[in-house]
């Protein structure tokens, strides 16, 4: 490579998984190999105000009340005009300051959740034309709705439990009772999700139809769908595994958390040990399931990661049950915890190498765009110049 | 030429400064109010004759003395002399526990300017006036200046009043265009107001309301505590988006306090959530609580709405004065007046659960909050009443209230990773806030449960009656008592010793440190400590 790339890791953001992002960004921020890049952290703040300094790569740093008094750190702003895919930081003092462009060569978005795991970071991206890391637009907005998922999921004939609803916080205010019966119809016990954000919180598992209403009310304040499934009962684990590719896909060594019995809470799931991450949790790696069904869980894992057409990597969450051997596609978290660096050490791929491997993926990704024409001169310009605009239909 | 006298004069006047400086901060935490700052001041000898101020001067009037009486009358030896006691004058003893740092605003600013002023002028003038029969520079005139530059130190607290006096058509001036601002912003932002009193829960039912209103508006609350005409001012004037809702805290420390700011605000919904003998000492008498406090409803435009926690007969007993015709009481315990009750009410550590009752539709709902404390089953219902008003269903309060977090600093309770559970309600406690938080901490039962608080204070005629009481009821919650200040907690003492209380699993100690070091010291895995009014430097 001739010179170092300029890559803008994003993360944070306006998102119940904030906290689990920063953690996330700083493994990549580590990951990154300062020869091949010049890591800029792009940092959003709770409030959805963007910052950029050398001290934000740092997570102890990140326990300062005000974000923006720490050192050298800057308010900044993401350009979508595509002739200026970068950040621009205005002056914050003096007279004579001048905005300060920094030109951006791929983006790096690490943001769990809302805000930046479905797909609307992904849309900024695309108006600057900007290389970016990860899942496009529409993958990342099928991921982040979990009934989304199944309908897409279902049409290419992959498994998913199809025994739940979903409805908007409207319909529950309004239609209280009859959503609880039809909760009740799908059988206890449930999980009650918020049916959009990728992390633990707001999931409930409940057993009666009272809990049932209280962890609708908990999950309608997260979000303004929420979905009930039936919980699948019996000797259950779920098994995660991750993918890598864009028209190429490989699936990692497959993971078995130990902790399915009682459901993942968010504590649980990311305060084991808050530096390390995702990668505290316990885990069995690879997941003691047999040769046979490892294989068929990982074709299904790359299966489901084209049938939303992901792009980059992804962690593809099932739930198999012990008894039957059946497995279902639980979620995909396009942007998942830790982006599973865990998954990929045994495959002899080390976090450095997986980051490596993203950006180029971002960048064969990107150049596709560049066979694609977006400019085509209509003459329609010309044509109602010559005859006024009124005498022509608008065909758009 | 009286240069020695001139140099001292300039010199002492340092400490007398420094000690302006120092004092001011008590000043501001009595809020400018010169009556309750001087009380301040009287109540204890090392306020207004602090040691390092009294050692000193006593020593250097002595060895003055005796120089004199033995005849040494070299100036420069004198002069020495009282330089050396000025510089030890000059180094106030360290604040003890800082709560409450001094904030520097513009106007504590111009306090410090003016206050200094008139020292100096003082200092100068008295010099100026005791010496003009003395001859320059003898013994006799620099300990009259020494003596005059005491003087000078320990009135710096007078000064402050002075100054303050001084100050006071140009706060006058500052604060009513402030005001102005403040209430053409409001209007403008054609925002509905909301105002909520009370002797105590204000902060956390507006906490609440906020957050179910959240849901669906735009909502500007009181900052923090905020509740006087000067602090409602400053959150208008501070707001930078616009807003649906205006919700304003309104306390009183006298008559006329409430009708002030809802002549600012002009509340269409006002909130009344206790009367209790919270700032007693300020109002002498509970009857001047209730006018106080019957002004936010009296603030109202007639068809304005009023809630009225109907627990507490003295808000009822506003709600039964008949205005206006909107009258919404809440009452958690079955009060048949009341529209909105709660009923089967539950407690565990998980939070409270109840069913929600509206009267005038006859609707029923399930309640459900992580939120601990009884008294939060109140301060639920009166949001939830002033929302009621505003239209939203009990379902949608309801969705809303199952994630509500506790105001800043009001009853919470978390499990440390040792396993120890820190219950904290380290606000201004008041009886019914109290009883609260011990039903709480009897949740738990995994080890001690332990109590430290040094009381509560500001109760008037009533604290000791009231502390006394809380003393006679504390073995039936927990199994250990630490009380913070000897003297303070003497009533409770008194309180627990007429229980059988075992006497050795009560502890009194003279400070917060030394509780804090027992706290870090001593405590067990599966203990739950409840931290009770936490107290503010005033009164340490």
């Amino acid at each position: 490579m001739d010179r170092k790339l300029n890559v803008g890791v994003i993360f944070g953001s306006r998102s119940v998984e904030h906290d689990v992002s920063i953690v996330t960004a700083s493994q990549v921020m580590k990951a990154l190999n300062p020869a091949k890049y010049n890591v800029i952290p792009i940092y959003i703040a709770r409030n959805g105000l963007w910052y950029t300094g050398p001290n934000l790569t740092q997570l102890k740093n990140f326990t300062i009340d005000n974000i923006a008094d720490l050192a050298g750190t800057k308010e900044t702003h993401l350009s979508p005009n595509a002739n200026y895919p970068g950040i621009i930081t205005p002056p914050t003092a003096g007279l004579f300051g001048k905005n300060d462009f920094k030109a951006l060569d791929v983006a790096f978005p690490v943001i769990h959740g809302t805000h930046g795991e479905d797909g609307t970071l992904q849309g900024v991206f695309e108006m600057a034309n900007l290389p970016y890391v990860g899942a496009g637009v529409l993958a990342s907005a099928i991921a982040n709705d979990k009934a989304m998922t199944k309908t897409v999921l279902k049409a290419h004939g992959l498994p998913v439990l199809d025994k739940y609803i979903h409805f908007t916080r409207r319909e529950w205010l309004a239609n209280r009772h009859q959503i609880l019966e039809k909760v009740e119809e799908i059988g206890f016990p449930a999980f009650v999700k918020p049916l959009t954000l990728g992390s633990s919180i707001g999931i409930a598992r409940v057993e009666d139809r009272d809990k049932a209403a209280l962890h609708i009310d908990i999950a309608a304040n997260l979000d303004r769908q929420v979905l009930v499934e039936q919980a699948v009962v019996g000797n259950m684990v779920e098994i995660n595994c991750a993918v890598l590719g864009n028209e190429e896909v490989r699936a990692s060594t497959l993971e078995q958390p130990v902790t399915y019995e009682e459901y993942l809470t968010f504590g649980q799931k990311y305060m084991g040990n808050a530096s390390a991450g995702m990668k505290s949790q316990e885990r069995v790696i690879p997941a003691p399931i047999g040769d046979e069904l490892t294989q068929k869980i990982k074709e299904a894992g790359v299966a489901t990661f084209k049938a939303i057409r992901g792009r980059g990597t992804a962690r593809i969450d099932f739930l198999l049950s012990k008894d039957t051997q059946q497995f279902w596609v639980n979620e995909i978290n396009t942007l998942p915890g830790s982006l599973a660096f865990y998954l990929w050490e045994p495959e002899d791929l080390s976090p450095t190498a997986v980051c490596d491997e993203l950006i180029q993926l971002a960048m064969e990704e990107h150049s596709e765009k560049r066979h694609t024409t977006y400019d085509y001169k209509s003459g329609l310009i010309e044509l109602a110049a010559t005859r006024g605009a009124k005498g022509l239909k608008a065909k758009a | 030429m009286h240069t020695l006298a001139w140099i001292l004069i300039a010199l002492w006047i340092v400490p007398a400064l420094v000690r302006t400086y120092q004092v001011a901060r008590y000043y501001q935490i009595e809020e400018y109010q010169s009556a309750r700052f001087l009380r301040w001041l009287r109540d204890r000898r090392t306020r207004w004759f602090p040691r390092y101020i009294a050692v000193p001067m006593l020593i250097g009037i002595v060895i003055s003395a005796a120089l004199q009486l033995a005849k040494i009358d070299e100036p420069a030896l004198h002069f020495v002399l009282w330089v050396i006691v000025g510089g030890f004058v000059s180094r106030p003893e360290p604040v003890k526990e800082t709560k409450k740092q001094f904030n520097r605003t513009p106007r504590a600013k111009r306090l410090l300017v003016s206050a200094s002023v008139v020292l100096a002028f003082f200092i100068i003038g008295a010099a100026l006036f005791t010496t003009r029969n003395m001859d320059a520079d003898t013994p006799q005139e620099l300990s009259t200046v020494a003596i005059i530059g005491f003087g000078g130190i320990l009135l710096s607290p007078v000064a402050l009043v002075a100054g303050n006096q001084l100050m006071y058509p140009v706060e006058a001036a500052m604060r009513r265009r402030f005001r102005e601002q403040a209430r053409r912003k409001l209007q403008d932002s054609g925002a509905t107001v909301i105002g909520i009193t009370g002797s105590f829960g204000k902060t956390s039912t507006k906490h609440f309301l906020a957050h179910i209103l959240g849901g669906q508006y735009k909502v500007l609350p009181t900052p923090k505590s905020y509740n006087t005409l000067m602090g409602v001012s400053l959150a208008i004037n501070n707001a930078t988006d616009g807003y649906d809702f205006f919700i304003a805290e309104m306390g009183a420390y006298i008559p006329g306090e409430i009708a002030e700011i809802c002549q600012l605000a002009r509340p269409q919904i006002s909130i009344v959530t206790a009367v209790g003998p919270q700032h007693l000492e300020r109002f002498k008498t509970l009857e001047n609580i209730v006018k106080a406090k019957y002004e936010i409803v009296e603030g109202l435009p007639p068809d304005g709405c009023a809630v009225f926690n109907g627990d507490n007969a003295y808000v009822l007993g506003m709600a039964e004065r008949g205005y206006p015709q909107n009258r919404i009481i809440v009452s958690q315990e079955g009060l048949p007046q009341a529209r909105l009750l709660a009923e089967n009410i539950r407690q565990t550590i998980d939070g409270l659960f109840f069913d929600v009752l509206d009267r005038e539709t006859n609707e029923r709902h399930p309640f459900q909050t992580r939120l601990l404390g009884l008294h939060n089953v109140t301060n639920i219902l009166c949001a939830a009443a002033a929302a009621r008003f505003i239209g939203l269903s009990l379902a949608e309060i309801g969705m809303r209230v199952s994630v509500l977090t506790p105001a800043e600093h009001r009853l919470s309770a978390r499990t440390l990773p040792g396993g120890i559970t820190v219950i904290d309600d380290s606000y201004s406690a008041n009886p019914v806030g109290a009883i609260s938080a011990l039903e709480v901490l009897k949740l738990y039962d995994t080890g001690r449960r332990i109590v430290i608080t040094p009381g509560m204070v500001e109760l008037g005629d009533l604290q000791e009656e009231e502390n006394y009481r809380l003393g006679m009821r504390l073995p039936d919650y927990a199994t250990d008592v630490i009380l913070v200040g000897v003297e303070q907690t003497r009533p409770i003492q008194r309180g627990v010793h007429e229980t059988s209380f075992d006497l050795s699993r009560l502890l009194v100690m003279d400070t917060f440190e030394a509780a804090r070091s027992w706290f870090q010291t001593q405590i067990r895995p599966g203990d739950t400590v409840l931290f009770l009014n936490d107290l503010p430097d005033t009164y340490l």
